[in-house]
């Protein structure tokens, strides 16, 4: 078996048991997952250099940089966006555009969520767009759990298409320098497919809830204008982000990672609208980021003893194959999202990504990996009410909404996420089939 | 001088009380809550009408939302809660642990600044073996500044 760059077999051994054991401990659930990962980090970096395979300096230069900086900088423009009510005054006016006919709401609310996701983190729109769509359906008199699992849903797969929609997206394209228009159009495909599938089975599912009822004329009566605060800085905020979008489009063309791009628009955002710096600050989600800068280090450190060369190496052999390569492709695809609908899919992420560098690294063409991991982690997540924050967030909802028949107990999402992730994933892997 | 002077003698609420009870007691004492003193004598929390009515009356998505509702909103009302039941509720499932609490022998200032780091507008005096006082509200304490300068 070769070696590692700077260690042995035996070091190899002991960067797969600190990756394991910070990866169960992050699974348990026992400890929060950042002090687990970032236990585990530091473990790597204190064994890694004292057993020489592992570097201060390259745990450093493991964190990657772009991905940290471009969910800090999407985070701060959220915050800032929403603060200006858009995000509610938009959902009124979908509601009210539905003519409360359930199932015009539930694809209004399905749609915009979705092309929100695509841009923004999908989490933020999720919680915005919640606590209102129950205030909706309750004046409508209407179970607010099938809306919430749609936008729920709707939302995972629609944060997929693009390279800043997901964070697992951001950690790919960063990986495999994969610029906006590239991911988009490679994924666009990939996405629509299962998220029409997905709308079309939440029709079906849950056809007794979206039933009109004789209230469905009832007053939506939600002041959607009371919900911008400053229209200034609404106009502001839609600047910044017309522009923010404009420059991912191009940004490849430009030389401009993404991160540099969410900074510019951050920047030109704090000049303009001119927050509290303090309170602003304080909606980034530091755990979050620092949960992934620790992983980086994690992986970097496995990474740092030629391990996962070996993994790469040994996948080659059969990935060089076009017709192995389709079904490498979408082993990966099934074996990502059902990973993702158990486990917390941010580190299988960060493990695949230098796997399928190392096969890049052997001349293969390893883009329908990317898509095949960038998609199956997105289906996956809808399984289970644990398989996505989005879920989670929504299931919080429900239990607050005080409404008896809206809570959503895991069974009950197994019930629907179960069919939806499988029938996206056979679309999904049909599309990935003709594509590539 | 003692807060006892400015406080409000009012009934203590303990396990098994009912909201109807509860609210007799606060309507009679004109406060907004009363203390809660466990099984085992300490004083644990209080009850409060607020809190009561924010819990089993409105959710999380209404209070959020306030500020965008019309007045035409009968259907937020929860179908399940009727006056009646709601009066019959037992009090131990809404208490707050959060209750700001003061010595009789603490200055008035220091009283005001736990109302304010509580966010509340009353507090309770209870000594150090545990022997409640009285609530001291910032109306109690106004009435009394009004009294004493006619």
């Amino acid at each position: 078996m070769p070696v590692g760059p700077h260690g042995d077999i035996v070091s190899m051994w002991i960067a797969t048991a600190i990756l394991i054991g910070a990866y169960a401990m992050i699974f348990s659930e026992r400890l929060h997952r950042t002090y687990a990962a970032l236990a585990g980090a530091v473990a790597m970096v204190g064994i890694g250099g004292w057993l020489g395979f592992y570097s201060q300096e390259e745990a450093l230069t493991s964190i990657d940089a772009n991905t940290i900086v471009l969910l800090m900088g999407m985070m701060l423009l959220v915050a800032l966006l929403r603060a200006t009510g858009l995000f509610e005054y938009l959902a009124i006016r979908l509601a009210k555009a539905s003519g409360g006919r359930p199932i015009r709401l539930m694809i209004y609310m399905g749609v915009a969520i979705s092309l929100l996701s695509m841009i923004l983190d999908n989490v933020t729109t999720v919680i915005i767009f919640a606590p209102l769509t129950i205030l909706v359906t309750r004046l409508l008199k209407l179970n607010p759990a099938p809306f919430l699992i749609a936008q729920a849903m709707l939302s995972n797969i629609g944060g997929a298409a693009t390279l800043v929609g997901d964070p697992p997206n951001i950690m790919i394209g960063s990986a495999a320098s994969i610029d906006f228009v590239t991911f988009l159009i490679n994924m666009a495909p990939l996405v629509v497919a299962p998220w029409l599938v997905t709308l079309l089975l939440l029709l079906v599912f849950y056809r007794k809830d979206l039933q009109p009822t004789s209230s469905e004329t009832a007053l939506i009566d939600l002041d959607e204008n009371k919900a911008i605060r400053e229209p200034a800085q609404v106009r502001r905020m839609l600047l910044v982000m017309g522009l923010v979008v404009i420059l991912f489009f191009v940004h490849h063309r430009l030389g401009f990672y993404p991160s540099f791009v969410s900074l510019i628009g951050l920047a030109l955002a704090l000049i303009l609208v001119r927050p509290h710096a303090d309170q602003l600050v304080g909606e980034v989600d530091w755990s979050i980021l620092l949960f992934f800068a620790s992983l980086f280090v994690i992986v970097g450190g496995v990474e740092a003893t030629g391990l996962l060369d070996v993994i790469g190496s040994s996948v080659a052999a059969a990935a060089r194959d076009p017709n192995k390569l389709l079904l490498t492709a979408l082993a990966l695809m099934w074996i990502a999202a059902i990973l993702s609908a158990l486990i917390d899919n941010i580190p299988f992420t960060v493990t695949m990504i230098p796997i399928i560098t190392a096969l890049s690294a052997e001349g293969i063409d390893v883009h329908p990996l990317w898509w095949a991991l960038a998609i199956g982690v997105a289906l996956g997540g809808n399984g289970t009410h644990i398989g996505a924050t989005a879920n989670i967030v929504v299931i919080a909802q429900a239990e607050r909404s005080g409404v008896p028949n809206a809570r959503i107990t895991p069974l009950q999402w197994l019930r629907t996420g179960l069919p939806v992730m499988f029938s996206g994933l056979v679309v999904a892997s049909l599309a990935f089939a003709l594509l590539y | 001088m003692s807060l006892t002077q400015f406080a409000v003698p009012t009934a203590i609420a303990v396990p098994g009380m009912t909201v109807r009870e509860l609210f007799t007691e606060c309507v009679k004492a004109d406060v907004a809550g009363l203390p809660f003193r466990a099984a085992n004598g300490k004083f644990v929390g209080k009850a409060s009408i607020r809190h009561v009515l924010r819990e089993v009356c409105i959710s999380q998505a209404v209070i959020d939302h306030a500020r965008l509702l019309g007045d035409s909103i009968e259907a937020l009302r929860f179908p399940q809660i009727r006056e009646q039941w709601l009066l019959d509720l037992i009090i131990d499932d809404y208490i707050l642990s959060d209750a700001a609490t003061i010595t009789p022998a603490s200055p008035l200032t220091k009283a005001l600044a736990i109302m304010e780091s509580h966010d509340t507008s009353y507090l309770f005096v209870i000594d150090a073996k545990q022997k409640y006082h009285g609530t001291l509200s910032i109306v109690s304490l106004a009435r009394r500044m009004l009294d004493r300068n006619p």
